[in-house]
């Protein structure tokens, strides 16, 4: 039987010439010491949604959309006001570039800090 | 002094250690006092193997050490008669420090190009440097079939280095042989043994060429 042994394709190529040589040997023997990795950033706080409560005067818990992107990161938080509450609440809210919710916050840090006092 | 036989690759995983193992376990079979120091300080796997084979109490004992530098491990070259530098996962300036001394340069390599063409441009380095082609040669791990090894073998030839004869073949069996503290020759298939043993016998027969 005929030998076709060198019509074979070879798969490697041409070995790489001498003027290739590898750079290695300026390294040093003992590599310098890996630079300290930075601390990572604080995580962001992982919005996972929050376990399916239940409906008030319901025992099965409401399954919808909003229920399942819910994080219970924040809660409903209503109550009845006088509009001239409300809208004195607004203009401070507008007047120093805040949210509702911050001007309560504050409101509510300024009465605790009041109270200790 | 004594003999020197370095075990050298740019790369993790091509056989330095499995190679290293095998003949110093052969050179102690022998009587010879032998010696491996582990230059991989940070993966020690040398090391570790030694400790396994010491729980397991085969015989016969191997002497292993590891070494920061390849200064450091040349120190003990009198107090032994075959010392085998197993290198580090990199090549560098110790590289040729070692080859300078040793009486053989082993460079383990697989069949594919990703191992073939770093393997040789480390070569073509150590010969720019000064380092006689005749103290170098390949040894080839991890074949498959015995056309990859035929081609592998004619690779290196064109790029103008020897290869040791024979090779050791992709088993577990060797792998599983050094996982309980064996050498690759220290297999219990016997076939795979008898690879074994032909590869290092030709290493060792390389060395009295040299020398």
């Amino acid at each position: 039987m005929a030998d076709f042994k060198n019509l074979k394709r070879k798969t490697l190529g041409a070995p790489p010439p001498p003027d290739e040589a590898s750079g290695n040997l300026e390294a040093p023997e003992v590599p310098p010491p890996a630079v300290p990795e930075m601390a990572p950033a604080p995580a962001a706080p992982v919005r996972t949604a929050a376990p399916a409560r239940p409906r008030a005067g319901q025992g099965a818990p409401k399954r919808d959309g909003r229920s399942m992107r819910r994080t219970d990161r924040t809660v409903q938080f209503a109550t009845r006001v006088t509009p001239a509450w409300d809208e004195q609440v607004r203009q401070i809210a507008e007047r120093d570039r805040l949210l509702l919710v911050e001007v309560l916050e504050k409101s509510l840090e300024a009465y605790e800090s009041a109270r200790r006092q | 002094m004594a003999t020197i036989i370095a075990f050298v690759s740019q790369k993790g995983g091509v056989g330095k250690s499995t190679l290293a193992r095998a003949l110093a376990r052969e050179a102690a079979a022998s009587g010879l006092k032998v010696k491996i120091a582990d230059l991989d300080t940070q993966q020690g796997t040398t090391i570790d193997w030694h400790r396994t084979r010491l729980d397991a109490g085969i015989e016969p004992e191997v002497a292993a050490e590891a070494f920061g530098t390849a200064s450091q491990a040349l120190k003990l070259a009198d107090h032994y008669e075959l010392l085998i530098l197993d290198g580090p996962a990199r090549t560098s300036k110790g590289t040729l420090e070692i080859a300078r001394v040793a009486d053989l340069v082993v460079q383990p390599t697989g069949a594919s190009a990703d191992d073939l063409r770093p393997a040789i441009r480390e070569f073509h380095a150590l010969v720019k440097a000064g380092i006689p082609k005749s103290k170098l040669t390949f040894a080839l791990n991890r074949i498959g079939t015995a056309a990859e090894e035929a081609e592998t073998r004619a690779y290196i030839a064109e790029a103008g280095y020897t290869v040791l004869k024979g090779c050791l073949l992709e088993r577990p069996a060797y792998r599983k042989a050094q996982n309980m503290g064996h050498a690759v020759t220290e297999t219990s298939y016997a076939g795979l043994k008898a690879k074994a043993d032909a590869l290092i016998q030709a290493l060792i027969d390389k060395v009295g060429e040299h020398g």
